[in-house]
């Protein structure tokens, strides 16, 4: 791609570092605004003044605050994310187990709203005001509005309770039984992650769809469109090759907010489907009041986001040949 | 000391500015008629409204019933009477069931029905609240990057935007409730925090484009002042493409308290939706009770699904795309 | 040889559930390698007229009757048979009659779609946004070609469109360019030269100079005009520009309110004008020898067509309208023969035609055309 200068990469990426700099600060002050410290729920009564003091000392309370920032940064650098309050071991090892079985739950899910989105928002936009049109658009709003933990029991009744097609726990069982072939662990797989999968899928869909549609109706409109008609092509290709090429553009810029709400979709399913990912475990953090868990987890799903969206902006510089080392249009 | 004739002219004078308005307002009206869509969601708008008005009108009991026993609270349920809780729907005696009951009980016993048409009002006040807040700091956010397009305050804002929209919504809302407590204020607060950034990119972009356009240009030579231009020449077109992101907003809203609430991140002295959901969920009956975990998503679904269909058919009307 | 001959045509919109009549029953025709204009105010149908020889037409837009007989080698003959023009084909694909013409007004969507580009290749308006922008403009002529000589190689068709582009004056090179990288005029070329690519019959031009300086305007005339000489090639140009049509139309025809007023050889009607909406329009357009002349338009303002009058399209406009005028439009004339006194109707065989009840008081009509009171008289019958 040389169209993407290394200069610009460069920038994307000073700006991701600064982006996450400020939403962890904004973490910091957040979990250090609370009433009491975040130790709370290792002060038993019988401890004296002397012992919470060690406590707090343990923890690098007693630092002034400005200095626990320092720290804060520093450590957050190397990966150095602490000890857990509750769980006593480092938050690193707690994460790293994680980290893949949220990446792979929210990728894919993220791949297929990103294709059914884009996919149904082109065939609206062409037929667009059509009666077509208007049930299937209607009917995706309607899919929107569902809360994703609702539909998520509604399934997980419907085809685990009921009818015992899919599974919806989490897969581990399986593979620590080292009883397995590529061709079952692939089944196997594809049985648990089906559900939740679906119920990601099924509210995040509609966001692509939400921006290619419009833009698609827009690029319809084009002298560039007619063209490809004059040319003879069959109606299918104009409408691919020709328009929805186009059309695909802004797609890429509401990504990244839909990728954001579809993190925020998997913290939620994986709380619902009790998988085991960085979402469940945040909010067990934050529940137990684990603050370097809630910290780390959250951190993590903010590099996610930030991740994603450098990837984004990458594949925005590729679907527009006019924008040149990633100047806007 | 003004004479009757200006008096009648300054009538008059407020007639001829109005009037315009009020055409463009019924021909708009009329266009949005036309989206079937935008009319069921007023229709279901209206309903919940009514609901949350006038929640004793419509529901079929007090918020104090509970099945078997009516309206005692300090009635004992024995445990032949909690066996049969959460009761499917009951239609009273002339089905031959005990009491009526049209989408059956919890299993404390308390109307499915009731409880949803009294948990209205909070679905309503946050879908609102949150979206008017977001409005609030949005729109002119927007108004202003828009217009000093290309400004260090535009990009001031701009790089702002940029920063926040790494950041995570749900996660967000989550460590700031469970940190500053569990209160529906806490909830709107964090919501607009976060959805404030589209209000402003997209009113920015819609400034962007009305800033061009010639009649700016000749207020401009005329003299009128910056605030002047906004407020009078720009801000009104702007209304209604903000009025679609209030809505929008406000769907946001609604379903991310409802969130919070699954996740046992809401305030449990108000009853809502999500809680109710929640509850089924908490109470292990989720498989067993239809009748108790379907409604309550329904209403968030049709609610949220209200807000979008009234926000997309103003978008049509506003800018129509034929 | 005649390569287009429209017989009837009538051409509908429908708007909000009432009918336009954009094309109002039109007959004419276009020989093999011939310039032929349509010229017009906005309105009058003329790329309504266009763009339906080819079905391009808005979704809401048909053609209710007519003809249109086509005298091009369409895609399975080439295969199968030599050169079928002198031949009597029996085709159950295509609608032929005897002398081996198609109707291209029954063709089905498939069928069209084949004759599009490569028998028939229309270069829509502003062509300068005509070019895909996120692919290159060397590939978008090899998709062309491709498309209907699905047998030729990548590397044939690519080679083939960099020679196009050179013809037209663009570097071969800048096929791996994109479009936002062309200037104006070198995007309006690139699109001509995609436009014979496959070698077309005819090439329909539809407003090719508007939005462009006089200069490039005159390059594009020019480039059209050495591509006729080279390649034969007939180009229907659709202008509300006389002064276009003026210098590389070898035949005119004259438009207004769906109906076609005027027709013939370009010096026959510009110089020799025969229907009073012609002289009217001769009239509105500054000429460099009499630069200080005042402009005279033609008062009121074009038929709506939506419920179109029986009479005359332009009586009401008209200085010279009679009673006849306003009961039925007049039919085409052949004004030759009317300059013996006799109002004859015209045939195949007419060249110059006018539709006009007067077309037998010629002289008188051009005289009093030249006066600026005769126009204002409009003005005075309408208030």
């Amino acid at each position: 791609m040389t169209r993407i200068s290394a200069r610009y990469l460069a920038k994307r990426l000073v700006i991701s570092y600064l982006t996450l700099l400020v939403i962890m600060t904004i973490l910091f002050v957040l979990i250090r605004s609370m009433p009491g410290s975040f130790i709370n729920s290792m002060i038993t009564r019988e401890m004296d003044a002397d012992q919470i003091r060690r406590l707090r000392e343990v923890w690098g309370l007693n630092e002034p605050l400005w200095r626990q920032y320092i720290d804060f940064i520093i450590n957050y650098q190397t990966g150095e994310f602490g000890r857990s309050p509750t769980q006593k071991v480092s938050v690193w090892s707690l994460i790293i187990r994680r980290l893949p079985r949220t990446l792979i739950l929210f990728g894919s899910s993220f791949i297929v709203a990103y294709t059914v989105g884009p996919l149904v928002g082109m065939y609206l936009g062409w037929w667009r005001g059509s009666k077509k049109d208007k049930t299937i658009f209607a009917t995706g709003l309607t899919m929107y509005s569902m809360p994703s933990f609702w539909i998520a029991w509604i399934f997980i009744w419907l085809f685990d309770y009921e009818l015992e097609w899919l599974k919806a726990e989490f897969m581990l069982d399986q593979f620590a039984s080292f009883a397995w072939t590529p061709v079952t662990a692939m089944t196997n797989v594809l049985h648990h992650i089906a559900l939740p999968l679906i119920s990601m899928s099924f509210v995040g869909w509609v966001g692509a769809m939400l921006v290619m549609r419009p833009s698609m109706n827009n690029v319809t409109s084009q002298d560039y469109v007619f063209l490809a008609q004059a040319k003879g092509l069959s109606e299918r290709t104009v409408m691919m090759k020709h328009a929805a090429r186009n059309a695909l553009i802004p797609v890429a810029t509401q990504a990244i907010v839909g990728i954001a709400f579809m993190i925020d979709g998997s913290v939620i399913i994986e709380q619902v489907f009790s998988w085991p990912g960085i979402g469940k475990l945040m909010i067990s953090a934050v529940m137990a009041q684990d603050y370097p868990i809630t910290q780390a987890t959250f951190f993590l799903l903010a590099v996610i986001i930030v991740a994603m969206r450098l990837l984004t902006d990458i594949v925005y510089t590729i679907l527009d040949p006019r924008i040149k080392f990633g100047e806007e249009s | 000391m003004s004479t009757k004739s200006e008096q009648v002219s300054r009538v008059d004078n407020l007639k001829e500015r109005w009037e315009p308005r009020i055409e463009r307002f019924r021909r708009g009206w009329d266009r949005y008629t036309r989206h079937r869509m935008g009319v069921i969601g007023l229709l279901i708008l209206a309903v919940y409204i009514l609901w949350a008005l006038f929640p004793s009108v419509f529901a079929p009991h007090g918020t104090e019933w509970r099945a078997f026993v009516g309206s005692d609270t300090s009635a004992y349920l024995t445990p032949q009477i909690r066996s049969q809780l959460p009761h499917p729907p009951a239609f009273g005696p002339m089905f031959g069931d005990e009491f009526f009951a049209p989408l059956g009980t919890n299993k404390l016993g308390y109307g499915i029905f009731t409880k949803m048409v009294y948990a209205a009002r909070s679905a309503l006040y946050i879908g609102f609240a949150a979206g008017l807040l977001s409005s609030l700091v949005g729109v002119p956010l927007g108004l202003i990057s828009g217009f000093y397009g290309d400004t260090w305050i535009d990009e001031l804002i701009q790089r702002i935007v940029d920063v926040m929209y790494g950041m995570p919504f749900i996660p967000f809302l989550i460590v700031l409730v469970a940190i500053r407590g569990i209160s529906t204020t806490n909830i709107i607060l964090g919501i607009a925090i976060t959805s404030w950034l589209n209000n402003c990119i997209l009113i920015r972009g819609e400034t962007l484009s009305l800033k061009e356009r010639s009649y700016i240009e000749s207020a401009k030579v005329a003299g009128a002042s910056d605030t002047r231009i906004v407020f009078r020449h720009i801000f009104p077109n702007v209304v209604p493409l903000a009025f679609v992101f209030l809505a929008q907003d406000a769907a946001v809203a609604i379903i991310a308290q409802a969130s919070l609430a699954y996740l046992g991140l809401a305030d449990f002295t108000t009853n809502s939706w999500g809680l109710m959901i929640e509850n089924v969920k908490a109470s292990g009956f989720i498989f067993t009770a239809p009748w108790w975990v379907i409604p309550p998503g329904l209403a968030i679904t049709s609610i949220a699904a209200a807000f979008y269909f009234i926000g997309f058919s103003v978008e049509d009307v506003v800018n129509p795309q034929d | 040889m005649t390569l287009l001959e429209v017989n009837d045509l009538h051409v509908r919109y429908d708007a909000d559930g009432q009918q336009v009549h954009a094309v109002d029953g039109v007959d004419f025709s276009v020989e093999h390698g011939e310039t032929y204009g349509l010229v017009g105010e906005s309105g009058c149908g003329k790329t309504t007229l266009a763009k339906s020889l080819v079905h391009l037409l808005d979704s809401n837009g048909y053609v209710e009757s007519g003809e249109i007989w086509f005298d091009g080698t369409l895609p399975h003959w080439e295969n199968e048979r030599g050169d079928p023009r002198r031949e009597i084909i029996e085709d159950d694909q295509y609608p032929v009659r005897e002398d081996g013409m198609t109707d291209l007004a029954q063709l089905d969507n498939q069928q069209i779609r084949d004759i599009r580009w490569r028998n028939v290749a229309l270069i829509p308006q502003s062509a300068m946004n005509a070019l895909n922008p996120v692919y290159k403009v060397g590939d978008q002529i090899v998709e062309a070609i491709l498309r209907h000589e699905p047998e030729t190689t990548k590397e044939e068709a690519d080679r083939r469109a960099r020679d196009l582009l050179e013809r037209v004056g663009i570097e071969p090179e800048r096929a791996d360019d994109y479009a936002h990288q062309f200037s104006g005029g070198m995007k309006q070329r690139a699109v001509i030269a995609m436009a014979m690519a496959c070698g077309p019959d005819m090439l329909i031009a539809d407003e090719p100079t508007t939005a462009l300086d006089v200069i490039i305007q005159d390059r594009i005339l020019e480039e059209l005009e050495e591509l006729q000489e080279e390649f034969g090639v007939a180009i229907l140009v659709v202008s509300h520009d006389i002064s276009v049509m003026a210098e590389i139309c070898d035949k005119l025809a004259v438009m207004y309110g769906g109906k076609m007023m005027e027709s013939g050889p370009k010096a026959d009607v510009l110089e020799e004008a025969a229907n009073p909406y012609t002289l009217g329009l001769k009239n509105s357009f500054p000429t460099v020898e009499k630069a200080d002349q005042d402009l005279v338009s033609i008062p009121g303002t074009p038929p709506t067509l939506l419920e179109p009058s029986d009479g005359c399209r332009f009586a009401n406009r008209c200085p010279f309208a009679i009673e006849e005028c306003h009961s039925e439009h007049p039919p085409m004339y052949d004004v030759e023969q009317a300059a013996s006194g006799k109002r004859t109707e015209a045939g195949t065989a007419s060249v110059h035609r006018s539709a006009c009840y007067r077309v037998d008081d010629l002289d008188a009509m051009r005289t009093e055309a030249r006066k600026e009171e005769t126009w204002q008289q409009i003005n005075a019958k309408n208030h």
